[in-house]
């Protein structure tokens, strides 16, 4: 079967098993910022946004996505050049390995407008496991560049 | 979420073919049909293993609306956790309590994903909403078998062949307490515990026993009748409520963990829903 999706902006037509996930849909086309991590919907690494919502890859089906837009750590640079630089900054950056799941669900954070404070943000992000860092410094980077966005 | 890993491929669900329901009876008629089931968020559903021959997928029938009137707050089966939880209404419903069991569910990527209507049909023992909704006025609609009380749902046993549509709560002016007890914000329950206060008395609801929740009605009579709630009564209702709720073991805790966290947590929620007015000892110990 075929989805058509806005992909980053563009138009895309895939075509997919009915029981394939948008992990597999988007890395086979070369979309590999989306990583795998788990496989078992729990570590929020290949997070995406579909129509400006986060949800993981490997649990959204495909077949479900026809006619959304869905959005990569690619459709959001300005989002993730930032957030990498205050990442540095606070010292967050370790292997890197989940910040594109990160930086996409701070990009639909940003876009409920209200600036959260540490615990919204915690309660927001909880998911997204880091197995680097402890989380501080992450947490004061995303709301470093929330306040900056404020 | 899942302990073990999966290896590729293996045991993440199979279907063979996709149908994206027109309508509910077009929904119903498929689903009649050998080897059928419903797609709902399909989270749950990824991982079970499953080989389905059609998978009905329910998501253009409009069935994610929230609406409210009065006296209800009518929810599609089909509205993500996220949504529901972002919902100011249902903030205020039951003291939030229902907002406060779907905010402990995995993340927020997970919730934009997961159905209300599909964690209540699975009807799994770790579902921390089915043990918040227990203590409220459910009540559920069907395609097919129409309005049913949550807890007629929950007691049905054997396969189940109907549709969920929409879950309908009514609204009450009442106090409530929910506590999941995990050991990490995203590890399923070792045990959950609602409880609720209105002008008809109270309601209890134990789950992750680790079977699904279930009401205490001998408890909840028990208090219904007393007076006062002091010292000797609460007493009285752990012993009672640990008489008629059963316990067991599993990889996450033993049945006797189990019980001294349901002492504890019925303890502290008489003592939230009475606003502090019990001994003192209630909210400490």
């Amino acid at each position: 079967m075929n989805i058509r999706v806005r992909l980053n902006g563009l138009e895309r037509t895939f075509t997919i098993k009915p029981d394939e996930f948008l992990i597999d849909t988007l890395r086979n086309h070369h979309l590999v910022s989306v990583r795998r991590g788990c496989d078992t919907s729990s570590c929020g690494v290949c997070t995406i946004l579909v129509d400006d919502k986060p949800v993981p890859s490997c649990t959204y089906l495909s077949a479900r996505a026809d006619k959304r837009h869905i959005t990569t750590v690619e459709g959001i640079p300005n989002t993730a050049a930032r957030l990498a630089g205050l990442f540095g900054n606070e010292g967050a950056d370790q292997c890197g390995f989940c910040n594109p799941g990160l930086a996409l669900s701070v990009h639909a954070l940003e876009k409920l407008g209200a600036t959260p404070d540490a615990a919204t943000i915690r309660h927001y992000l909880v998911g997204h496991l880091c197995r680097c860092s402890g989380y501080v410094s992450q947490i004061k980077a995303v709301k470093a560049y929330l306040e900056e966005k404020s | 979420m899942v302990a073990q890993c999966l290896r590729r491929g293996e045991r993440i669900v199979k279907i063979k073919h996709y149908h994206k329901a027109t309508s509910m009876a077009d929904a119903y008629e498929q689903l009649k049909k050998e080897g059928s089931a419903i797609v709902a968020g399909g989270a749950w559903l990824r991982l079970s293993g499953r080989v389905i021959e059609t998978g009905i997928d329910l998501a253009g029938l409009g069935l994610d609306a929230i609406s409210v009137t009065e006296e209800t707050i009518t929810i599609g089966a089909m509205t993500t956790l996220h949504t529901i939880e972002t919902h100011p209404e249902i903030n205020r419903l039951y003291d939030g309590i229902l907002v406060q069991a779907i905010g402990s569910v995995m993340g927020v990527g997970l919730r934009n994903v997961v159905t209300i209507g599909g964690n209540i049909v699975a009807r799994h023992g770790f579902s921390d909403i089915i043990t918040a909704l227990q203590v409220m006025d459910v009540t559920l609609c069907f395609h097919e078998q129409g309005e049913t009380p949550l807890k007629t749902f929950l007691a049905q046993k054997g396969a189940f062949n109907d549709i969920l549509e929409k879950i309908v709560v009514r609204k009450r002016k009442a106090s409530a307490y929910f506590k999941k007890v995990s050991k990490t914000a995203l590890d399923f329950p070792v045990l959950n515990i609602a409880m609720s206060k209105d002008q008809d008395g109270y309601k209890l609801a134990v789950g992750a026993r680790p079977s699904i929740a279930i009401r205490a009605e001998k408890t909840e009579k028990l208090l219904n009748k007393a007076k006062t709630i002091d010292d000797a009564l609460i007493e009285k209702v752990i012993d009672t409520a640990l008489g008629e709720i059963r316990f067991n073991s599993n990889h996450r805790g033993s049945a006797s963990y189990r019980q001294s966290l349901a002492k504890t947590y019925i303890r502290r929620a008489l003592f939230d829903l009475n606003d502090g007015e019990t001994s003192r000892k209630a909210g400490q110990s």
